[in-house]
């Protein structure tokens, strides 16, 4: 009953996102009140497909019609820089399409610049236990939680899939208990490395501030925290992306080959950044068919 | 003029729809021609006489497929149907360690699929172990040169000539884009004057690096020996001799490829990014080593389609090929 009025509520979330005002709530991260809430942050911003100045993170469903449910669940982090968040164009789109696939997703609101870290993973960290501790209450297998992330939004999804078990993901509520680790993860165009070469310096700026040290921005390079128990991960980033670049891409891949976990890349000549699932952008428009068949070649669907 | 020749190619797509390939699916199975019913001949790509050629070699063999002590290099033509060819050529370099030639599956079936795209395909025999570098390096690149030379007579276009290799062919196919000025790969021929820069590369579970951890031993024993000179393993690992001027490359690979790890594929393209040079890679979570065209080995099996994508994104091959 629950999940189908929610359903009914995030159908008409496209024609919402148009409007001028707030989104719907969805499912608050945080029932007990978000940790390090920020008092008189001002109203939450939508517009143009894009939400802003984000203080009560939540996840908004899109249950996966009944009858073709794989029990697969995914939670979908929209990019945007660590600014705002693409919640139309990567956020609604990649939920309706995983939806075609019998998946169900979850797009998740987390927290920007106005917080910096730690208050996007722990609200990655926190999606992720919260579906777990409840899979039968939205249709889904405990243990098929994935994450899918774009562009910084793939730098959270990365970060989840590898700092699951980080004390800075945890507040001292008793769903820590629960484990955060992703079971898989779908990394599109994203963010990697906020050091060195090939960095997108805006959202390492967003996420820990304009004067970090080179330390800092390697340990939140999260090519540089992976480790066997990383999961496995899809990778698909376009050639001509001049804002952050396919070697993030690759500097991943090499980190879970390095550390032994199955990992897929698909690096296309062209593709620019932020293509979402829009058509039309050549041979990388068909990743979410690549996707697919990863996904289902690892039982997925 | 020009909305002439618009109006004559979509006519020839019109009347091809039926043989159009569409997004998603399998080319389809080659035509069946002339050259079902006779096998094509291969020429000798040095018929001046072979450079360093050993005397009393003994006879060249091949057996399951596979062709062994290569002493007479060649090229065997395998041409689209008449009025299918679209001016692309590609010099085909099976794999097999510098040891043999899978000539039938890496070279043949090869062909074949380029074929169903209206790419002329050249499979090419090149010299082996019994040789040693540089004589592989020279067969393929004298390949470029030759077909670069009679681009007229094969009705190709001597700016549409890519290589496609596989494994320890993807080894040679790399090398000819990047080291196609090579000293070593001159013999003082008159053809040496001609480019053997490729135009393309494909490169399918290639053999990249001769050293560290993702090396092939194999393929490096076969082509320097137990024991090579100070530098030249290095000097052999591709990724090391990328410029801007090696050509756009497209590389696959499977994770599960315990032989030639996709590591390999991952270096080169991260060299070819660095140099600035256009590149595509598909780096598949499974996909065991010489998956060549075969079908069954999980999604890696499509990528001839992704090829074809990559290819028609390169403007090499249009789906639908008009008629010329």
């Amino acid at each position: 009953m629950r999940i189908a009025s929610m359903c009914l509520c995030f159908a008409a979330l496209a024609a919402v996102l148009h409007a001028q005002g707030g989104l719907p709530g969805g499912i608050p991260l945080w029932p007990e009140g978000v940790p390090g809430a920020i008092a008189g942050g001002g109203p939450e911003v939508v517009a143009d497909g894009r939400v802003s100045n984000v203080h009560d993170p939540a996840l908004l469903p899109f249950p996966a019609p009944e009858g073709r449910r794989s029990g697969t669940a995914v939670i979908v982090c929209p990019g945007g820089g660590y600014n705002r968040l693409a919640i139309e164009k990567e956020g609604v789109v990649t939920a309706r399409w995983l939806n075609s696939l019998g998946v169900s997703a979850f797009i998740l609101k987390y927290r920007l610049k106005e917080y910096g870290h730690p208050a996007p993973l722990r609200d990655v960290l926190r999606a992720v236990r919260l579906l777990r501790a409840e899979p039968a209450r939205w249709g889904i297998s405990a243990d098929r939680i994935g994450v899918l992330g774009f562009s910084a939004g793939g730098h959270l999804a990365a970060s989840a899939g590898t700092l699951f078990d980080d004390p800075d993901g945890k507040t001292g509520a008793a769903l820590d208990a629960v484990s955060a680790r992703p079971d898989f993860l779908v990394l599109v165009y994203p963010v990697i490395r906020l050091a060195g070469p090939h960095t997108h310096s805006g959202s390492g700026r967003s996420l820990l501030g304009a004067n970090v040290t080179p330390e800092l921005l390697e340990r939140y390079s999260p090519d540089s925290r992976v480790t066997n128990q990383t999961p496995p991960s899809f990778l698909a980033h376009g050639g001509s992306d001049a804002s952050v670049p396919p070697e993030n891409s690759a500097l991943f891949y090499l980190a879970l080959r390095r550390a032994g976990v199955p990992a897929e890349l698909h690096l296309y000549r062209e593709g620019t950044h932020g293509i979402g699932l829009e058509p039309n952008h050549g041979p990388m428009s068909d990743w979410p068919g690549r996707c697919a068949e990863w996904l289902r070649a690892r039982n997925l669907l | 003029m020009r909305a002439i020749v618009a109006i004559t190619c979509a006519l020839a797509l019109a009347a091809a729809a039926g043989a159009v390939v569409a997004a998603g699916q399998q080319p389809a199975a080659p035509v069946s021609g002339q050259q079902a019913a006779q096998p094509p001949e291969a020429f000798p790509i040095w018929p001046e006489g072979v450079p360093g050629a050993i005397k009393n070699g003994g006879p060249e063999t091949l057996d399951q497929g596979l062709v062994r002590n290569v002493h007479e290099p060649s090229l065997t033509p395998y041409l689209p149907p008449p009025g299918r060819a679209n001016g692309t050529a590609v010099i085909v370099c099976p794999g097999g360690g510098y040891t043999v030639l899978a000539i039938d599956k890496e070279g043949r079936a090869v062909a074949d699929w380029l074929n169903t795209l209206g790419i002329s395909a050249f499979v090419l025999k090149y010299r082996l172990k019994e040789y040693g570098h540089p004589a592989p390096l020279r067969d393929v690149l004298r390949a470029v040169r030759l077909l670069r030379s009679d681009a007229a007579k094969w009705s190709i276009q001597p700016d549409r000539i890519g290589v496609i290799g596989f494994s320890a062919g993807g080894h040679l196919a790399a090398s000819a884009a990047t080291m196609f000025d090579a000293p070593e790969g001159r013999t003082g021929a008159p053809l040496d004057r001609l480019s053997a820069r490729p135009d393309f590369a494909i490169l399918v579970y290639p053999v990249i690096v001769f050293t560290g951890p993702y090396s092939h031993a194999g393929s490096r024993r076969a082509l320097i020996g137990e024991t090579p000179a100070p530098g030249l393993a290095e000097s052999l690992s591709l990724d090391m001799r990328v410029t801007k001027d090696t050509p756009p490359a497209f590389l696959v690979h499977g994770g599960t490829d315990t032989a030639v790890p996709p590591e390999n594929s991952a270096l080169f393209y991260l060299a070819l990014r660095k140099a600035g040079v256009p590149a595509e890679l598909h780096n598949y979570e499974r996909g065991i080593h010489g998956f060549g065209l075969q079908p069954g080995h999980g999604p890696v099996s499509s990528w001839p389609q992704r090829c074809a994508d990559w290819l028609q994104g390169s403007g090499l091959f249009t789906y639908g090929t008009p008629r010329r």
